[in-house]
């Protein structure tokens, strides 16, 4: 037999029914021991006895059970409340003469209510008893919880409890008692939390926007994750085309296989973070020197996630080292210089000697005379290139007037058998009265490097032209000569064009000092004067000297040389 | 009148072919191949010019120049270098103390000559050694 699970509300009447029909069967019973009544009447209490007695069993079975039902819901319920880490409590609100909600007693609060609020014992007492300074939204959000039926779910500051809850409120049992069911959480830790953690970001966002250093978060597969501004300014690309390349991109390639070795050791976990100076290309092309600091970001079983990478442009220290090392190369080839002018000078000016004192023997034959003449005339080359580019001028006096074309001349003669060699024209023009003042020596050295150059550059039967024009008028300023040499030769590449002035650049392999044309543009500009230089690959190359005419300008320049001016040229 | 010229360089080739030279030009010169050798001639010769090299061993050319000024100021000093220590030279001798004149390395033997023949040529207003 099973019983039919009777509605909650109907379960309390049960009890009652029971009682009262066991009440009529022990009267019933009276009733026929004051009657002696017949058989039928024992017939019938008896079956109702019996009957009332299966009822009474039956009916206090179903109590028994239903009892016992309600009690283990009672402990589930009771297990549930006090074991969550939440605050609960259920209230009962009190509401003024006008019906306004003013405060609320608690009814029942479980062990983590304590936890969470910091307060204690609050079963039976009053929120106003507890804390008096309680904000009143809180009273009318229960309030309105409790008369609405309706439940809620918000977020606010209790300022006397010095908290932030979470909170999750529900009405509870009939209407009526006004009851509300609250579960809540302590949110002041976490609001902290998150608080420090938005201030550190802004910290760190502040720092990594204004550091005066790249920085760069890159993945495991080289993509640019993130950089920062001074990153983008360094290599001149804004911040979306940087994110569209990998570090190798930007890197030099000439520095790729020195990085990646350096990486194998991160990613294999035998370096946490590696320093190193290398090159970055800018967007235009250019090389750019930084000194770069990668670290690897690992996640907590220690797989790497990505790289933080912090950028220093150390261009401009490069450009310095650069510099001291050029002016260590231009101490040491001084050095050099000077021993090999030593070395080379002495014994040339014995065999000049000697063969002069042979020339003057009147009984030598007219061919041995000749040799003899070649053989001079080849060891003064000699001698006048170890003065020019090794040795030390010395020029005598202030400067002179210098007539161009004696100079060109000169300089025509000296590389005569070069110039036969190749087959090389020389086209030689000048505008009549061209007088400068200057150091002869010194000019006729400039001319000496460009004609030289000129040689080298042209090919078998190629053309050099030498033009000297004067006086003219640049830019409305002081008179000027104009020195031009132009060959048809195999012309300067465009990246060479600002480097050829520069100490120890050269393209002549094994012949070059890489000094000649930084020579030249240096007696230049002893002069007062300017060069200028056009080319382009196997058309040509223009250089262009102009030197100041007037007296006076050479002498403010070269006053601070003195009267005996022994000239370093190399 | 001859013209006494002493050659001085370590070098011997040097200092013996510049002498051939001088002496077939016409003038009376003297070779020393050390300053020490220098001195003593010079001490016990009157020179009209003295042509020396700057660097030597032991005491050095420019020295020698300081010595042959302070001794013998009548002597006329050409110093010949190829080497940059003659810049120091340079600078001193412009002092005015001391004057000579620095002819670079190597030199042509008809250079030389005409230079010589220059500096005691009458005509022109060389200044006093």
């Amino acid at each position: 037999m099973r019983w039919k699970q009777p509605t909650r509300a109907a379960q309390p009447l049960l009890l009652p029914a029971f009682a009262l029909f066991a009440l009529i069967t022990v009267l019933a019973f009276q009733i026929r021991l004051l009657l002696l009544a017949s058989a039928w009447i024992d017939r019938i209490t008896i079956s109702l006895a019996v009957g009332i007695t299966l009822c009474a069993a039956g009916g206090g079975v179903y109590c028994n059970r239903t009892l016992r039902d309600s009690s283990e819901t009672e402990v589930r319920y009771r297990n549930l409340v006090d074991s969550i880490d939440e605050g609960f409590c259920i209230i009962e609100m009190i509401y003024d003469s006008e019906g306004r909600p003013v405060d609320y007693r608690f009814l029942e609060v479980n062990p983590a209510f304590e936890r969470q609020t910091g307060i204690e014992n609050a079963r039976g007492r009053t929120m106003r008893e507890i804390t008096p300074l309680h904000e009143q939204h809180w009273f009318d959000t229960y309030g309105r919880v409790a008369l609405t039926g309706e439940p809620t779910r918000f977020q606010n500051h209790a300022t006397q409890l010095g908290r932030w809850f979470d909170v999750h409120a529900f009405p509870i049992d009939a209407p009526c008692l006004h009851r509300v069911a609250v579960l809540f959480h302590d949110l002041t830790e976490r609001l902290r939390i998150e608080q420090e953690i938005r201030e550190s970001t802004a910290q760190f966002r502040a720092i990594y926007e204004r550091a005066p250093v790249g920085i760069e978060q890159v993945a495991l597969d080289g993509r640019l994750l993130m950089v920062n501004s001074t990153q983008c300014g360094i290599l001149g690309y804004t911040e979306a085309e940087m994110l569209s390349l990998t570090f190798e991109d930007i890197t030099h390639p000439a520095d790729r296989p020195r990085e990646a070795a350096l990486l194998e050791l991160l990613f294999s976990g035998q370096q946490e973070s590696y320093n190193m100076e290398k090159r970055y290309v800018h967007k235009n092309g250019t090389p750019v020197w930084v000194n770069i600091t990668s670290t690897m970001v690992r996640s907590r079983d220690g797989a790497p996630e990505y790289r933080i990478t912090v950028v220093e442009d150390i261009t401009t220290r490069k450009h310095a080292e650069q510099a001291i090392i050029n002016t260590e190369k231009l101490a040491v080839a001084g050095r050099m210089a000077a021993a090999m002018a030593h070395e080379i000078n002495n014994p040339l000016g014995a065999a000049l000697n000697s063969l002069y004192l042979i020339s003057l023997d009147q009984s030598l034959s007219e061919a041995n005379c000749q040799y003899l003449d070649f053989a001079q005339r080849e060891l003064e080359r000699v001698a006048h290139i170890t003065k020019q580019t090794l040795g030390f001028y010395r020029e005598t006096g202030s400067p002179t007037k210098v007539d161009l074309r004696e100079v060109a001349d000169d300089v025509i003669n000296l590389y005569r058998p070069k110039l036969n060699n190749k087959d090389v024209q020389v086209d030689l023009r000048f505008q009549i009265g061209v007088p400068i003042y200057g150091i002869e020596g010194e000019l006729r050295q400039v001319l000496s490097n460009l004609f030289s150059n000129s040689i080298d550059a042209v090919d078998t039967q190629g053309c050099i032209r030498l033009r000297i024009a004067g006086p003219l008028t640049l830019d409305g300023k002081r008179p000027v000569a104009r020195l031009t040499v132009s060959d048809d030769g195999v012309g300067i590449p465009r990246q060479h064009i600002e480097k050829i002035f520069e100490p120890f650049f050269s393209t002549k392999e094994n012949t070059g000092t890489g000094l000649g044309l930084w020579v030249t543009q240096q007696l230049v500009r002893k002069h007062g004067g300017k060069i200028r230089v056009r080319s382009k690959p196997g058309v040509g190359s223009v250089f262009q000297v102009y030197l100041p005419m007037e007296r006076r300008t050479l002498e403010r320049i070269t006053q601070g040389h003195g009267n005996r001016d022994l000239r370093a040229t190399a | 009148m001859a013209i006494n010229i002493l050659i001085v360089d370590d070098e011997r080739a040097l200092a013996e072919t510049l002498c051939a030279i001088l002496i077939h030009a016409g003038f009376a010169p003297l070779s020393a191949h050390s300053t020490a050798e220098a001195r003593t001639i010079l001490d016990s010769t009157p020179i009209d010019l003295l042509i020396s090299d700057v660097v030597m061993p032991g005491m050095n050319g420019y020295e020698l120049a300081m010595y042959t000024s302070k001794h013998h100021p009548q002597t006329r000093i050409v110093l010949l270098s190829g080497n940059a220590a003659t810049q120091e030279i340079v600078t001193l001798g412009d002092s005015g103390e001391y004057q000579f004149d620095l002819l670079a390395k190597p030199i042509a033997p008809r250079q030389l000559i005409a230079y010589i023949r220059s500096l005691f040529d009458p005509s022109t207003q060389q200044r006093a050694g």
